[in-house]
C-alpha cells in the first residue's frame, strides 16, 4: 500500500530568528484508508501540522513527501494543482460560501481541477447523494444543520480523485449526533481509499481513528494503532 | 481562454452576490463616464452651436475692391446692381463709398461758439442703403421717402450720436458735415459686419459729391445666402468687370471649417482634461470598492486557494469582476451622460448633436476603468496567506 504523505524530521519555526517552535522534530505516514487523529492541546502545533501537510505552510526543516513526489522543490504554481487535486480541507467553521446552494458550494471542490462543467456537477450529485444530501442540493448554507454543514464541507473537500483529507476539528461545532454523523461520513472516505487526517480535541473521534498522534509543544508523544 | 470564462463567470456570480457594491460601485465608475460622455456631447453641440453662428455672420459676405491706385473709386458701374443680382445666392449688393474723416458739428458753422465738432469718418451708399451689411437702423433709412424731402439726409452711428448727444427720440435734428447741412434720418444702432459704421456718418452718394466731398476708396458689399458667398466671391469680379477681372479682388469670408477646427482643437484640449480627471476619479473610486471587496472576501479567497486556485486564478477573478463593474458603468454612465447632454442643450436652446461614438468609448472608457481598477486589488489578492485568511474567519 503506497503512502500517501510522509513527513521525516520536519519543524516549524516561526519569528525572524525562529524563536516560536511550532512543530519540532516530527516525523509520520499516512497511508490510505486510515484515519489518523492528530491530539494535543492548543498551541501543540496540529493546525502546523495540517497546513504542512496540505501544502499551505513550508516547514522549517526536515521534509515531506506527498504521493511519493518531494515537495520542498515545488513551486507555487505545482503546490496549487496538487491542492486541487490531491488535498482535500475540511474546517471546523465549515467555510461554505453563503450565496452559493449545496451542489454549487461542492461544485467549487472541485473549480480547479480542470474537469467539464458537467463532470464537475455529476460528481458532485454522487457524492451528495452517498452522503444523504440529494434532497438539499438547492438549499442555501443557512437553512443547513451542523451535521449537513460539515456534510457539504466534505463533499466539497473530496469530489474529485483526491486522496489525502486534512480535518481541522471537523466536529467542534457540533452536537453528539451530528458528531457520530460526520465520523461516520469521514470511515465512509476512508473506504473509497481517501487517507484521512484530523486535527481535534475530541475523545469521540480519536477513538474512531484508526491511529492517534499526541503532540506536545509540537512533538509526537506517543503513537497508537487500532 | 477556459480559464478567463470561468473566472468571469464566478466573477459574475461575486458581482450578483452583491448588489449593493455593485450599486455603488457601478455609481462611481459611471458618473464619471457619465461627465465624459455629457462633455464630449455638449462640446461637440456646442462647437456646432457656435460655427452656425459664426457661418451666418461671416460666411454670407464679399466686399469687392479694386486694385489699381489710380481708379479707387470709378471702377464701379453703374449697372453694377443687375450684374450682381444675375450670379446666383446673391441677396444684397451695397456699393459703399469712403470719403474719409470731415468735421462734423450739430450747431451750424455760423456758431463756433457752439462747439467746434468732431472729426467723423464720411461713408456714401445707395438710394435705400446701407442694405446688406446687417446693420440696424433705428428712425428710416436713406430711402425714397427722405429723398423726396428736398433735403440732404444722413444716418449716424450710434457711437457718434452719443457722443454728439443726439437721439432720434428728439425729434428732427440737424448737423453739419463741413459747412453743409444734413438731416438725421435714423441712427445706425448696431452694425455686426462694419463696427466703423457706428462711428461715422452715412449719407447719399449724390449729396455727398454735391457738397464736394472727394471719394478716396469705394467697394461693393454683397450679401449672399448661405453657403453661396464663396462661389460669388469667383463670380464678383467676372461679373462687374469682364473684360479686365484682374483687377479687382473679391474678399471671401474665412473658411468656416477654419474656426471650426480652431473651436474644435480648443475644446478638445478642455473634454482631454476634463475626460481625464473623470477617468481618473472613476478608476480610484472603482479601485476602492474593489479594495473592499477583496477585504470582505478574504475569507473565500483563502479557502478557493485552499482549494487548489492558483495566484493567476484569484487575479484574473478579481479583474473580471472589475470588469464587470466597469461595464455596468460605462453603460449606465453613457445612458445619464447622453441624457444628461440633452438636458443641457435643451437647456441652453441649442439643437443636441448625436455623437454615436461618445457612449461606444463611454463604454469602453468603463471596461479600461475597470481593468485599471481591478490591478492593485487583484495583486494584493493574490497575496492573501489561505490560512491566515480561513483562521482569521474561523
Amino acid at each position: 500500500m503506497k503512502t500517501v504523505a510522509r513527513v521525516e524530521n520536519v519543524s516549524r519555526t516561526f519569528g525572524r530568528h525562529g524563536e516560536v517552535t511550532a512543530l519540532d522534530n516530527v516525523s509520520l505516514e499516512v497511508n490510505p484508508g486510515q484515519i489518523l487523529a492528530l491530539e494535543g492541546p492548543s498551541g501543540s502545533g496540529k493546525s502546523t501540522l495540517l497546513n504542512i501537510l496540505g501544502l499551505l505552510d513550508r516547514p522549517t526543516h526536515g521534509r515531506y513527501w506527498l504521493n511519493g513526489d518531494a515537495t520542498d522543490r515545488l513551486n507555487s504554481r505545482d503546490r496549487a494543482r496538487r491542492r486541487a487535486h490531491v488535498l482535500g480541507f475540511v474546517f471546523q467553521a465549515f467555510h461554505l460560501l453563503p450565496t452559493k446552494n449545496v451542489i454549487d458550494n461542492v461544485v467549487v471542490g472541485a473549480a480547479y481541477q480542470r474537469l467539464p462543467r458537467r463532470t464537475r456537477y455529476q460528481l458532485a450529485l454522487e457524492l451528495l447523494d452517498e452522503l444523504g444530501l440529494s434532497h438539499r442540493l438547492t438549499a442555501m448554507p443557512a437553512t443547513l444543520s451542523g451535521g449537513e454543514l460539515q456534510r457539504t464541507a466534505i463533499a466539497r473537500a473530496v469530489v474529485g480523485e483526491k486522496r489525502l483529507l486534512l480535518c481541522d476539528e471537523p466536529t467542534g461545532n457540533l452536537d453528539t449526533s451530528s458528531t457520530q454523523l460526520v465520523i461516520a461520513v469521514l470511515r465512509r472516505m476512508t473506504d473509497r481509499g481517501i487517507a484521512v487526517v484530523v486535527a481535534t480535541h475530541d475523545p469521540v473521534v480519536s477513538s474512531h481513528a484508526d491511529r492517534v498522534v499526541r503532540l506536545v509543544d509540537g512533538q509526537p508523544s506517543s503513537g497508537a494503532h487500532r | 481562454m477556459k480559464r478567463l470564462v470561468e473566472a468571469s463567470g464566478e466573477a459574475l456570480w461575486g458581482v450578483l452576490a452583491r448588489p449593493k457594491q455593485l450599486l455603488g460601485a457601478g455609481l462611481a465608475a459611471g458618473l464619471g463616464i457619465a461627465l465624459f460622455v455629457a462633455t464630449w456631447t455638449v462640446s461637440v453641440t456646442a462647437q456646432r452651436q457656435v460655427a452656425d453662428t459664426f457661418d451666418a455672420l461671416r460666411a454670407t459676405e464679399v466686399r469687392v475692391l479694386g486694385t489699381r491706385t489710380d481708379d479707387s473709386t470709378a471702377w464701379v458701374p453703374s449697372d453694377y446692381d443687375s450684374r450682381l443680382r444675375q450670379l446666383p445666392a446673391v441677396v444684397a449688393v451695397e456699393h459703399l463709398v469712403d470719403f474719409g474723416e470731415e468735421i462734423v458739428s450739430d450747431s451750424s458753422p455760423d456758431r463756433p461758439d457752439l462747439g467746434p465738432g468732431l472729426t467723423a469718418r464720411i461713408w456714401s451708399v445707395d438710394l435705400n442703403g446701407p442694405k446688406a451689411m446687417r446693420a440696424v437702423v433705428e428712425g428710416g433709412h436713406l430711402d425714397d421717402a427722405a429723398s423726396q424731402m428736398h433735403t440732404r439726409m444722413v444716418l449716424i452711428g450710434g457711437r457718434l450720436a452719443a457722443e454728439m448727444g443726439i437721439d432720434v427720440a428728439d425729434g428732427v435734428r440737424a448737423i453739419w458735415i463741413g459747412e453743409s447741412p444734413f438731416v438725421v434720418r435714423g441712427l445706425i444702432r448696431d452694425a455686426p459686419l462694419r463696427p466703423e459704421l457706428l462711428d461715422a456718418v452715412v449719407v447719399l452718394h449724390q449729396d455727398a459729391l454735391a457738397i464736394g466731398l472727394s471719394p478716396t476708396a469705394a467697394e461693393l458689399v454683397i450679401e449672399t445666402a448661405a453657403g453661396g458667398a464663396n462661389s460669388v466671391a469667383t463670380q464678383a469680379p467676372l461679373a462687374i468687370r469682364p473684360e479686365s477681372p484682374n483687377e479687382l479682388t473679391a474678399v471671401a469670408p474665412p473658411d468656416p471649417g477654419q474656426f471650426r477646427r480652431r473651436i474644435e482643437d480648443d475644446t478638445r484640449v478642455a473634454l482631454l482634461a476634463v475626460s481625464g480627471i473623470a477617468v481618473l476619479v472613476g478608476a480610484m473610486a472603482l479601485s476602492n470598492a474593489i479594495a473592499l471587496s477583496v477585504i470582505a472576501r478574504t475569507p473565500e479567497i483563502g479557502l478557493r486557494r485552499a482549494l487548489g486556485a492558483r495566484s493567476l486564478d484569484v487575479f484574473a477573478t478579481v479583474i473580471a469582476e472589475a470588469t464587470i463593474i466597469g461595464l455596468i458603468g460605462g453603460i449606465v454612465g453613457s445612458s445619464l451622460g447622453i441624457a444628461g447632454a440633452i438636458g443641457v442643450a435643451a437647456w441652453l436652446g441649442w439643437n443636441p448633436i448625436a455623437v454615436p461614438l461618445a457612449p461606444v468609448l463611454g463604454t469602453g472608457a468603463g471596461v479600461v476603468i475597470g481593468v485599471i481598477a481591478g490591478v492593485l486589488p487583484g495583486i494584493r489578492a493574490t497575496r492573501i496567506e489561505p490560512v491566515a485568511a480561513l483562521r482569521s474567519s474561523g
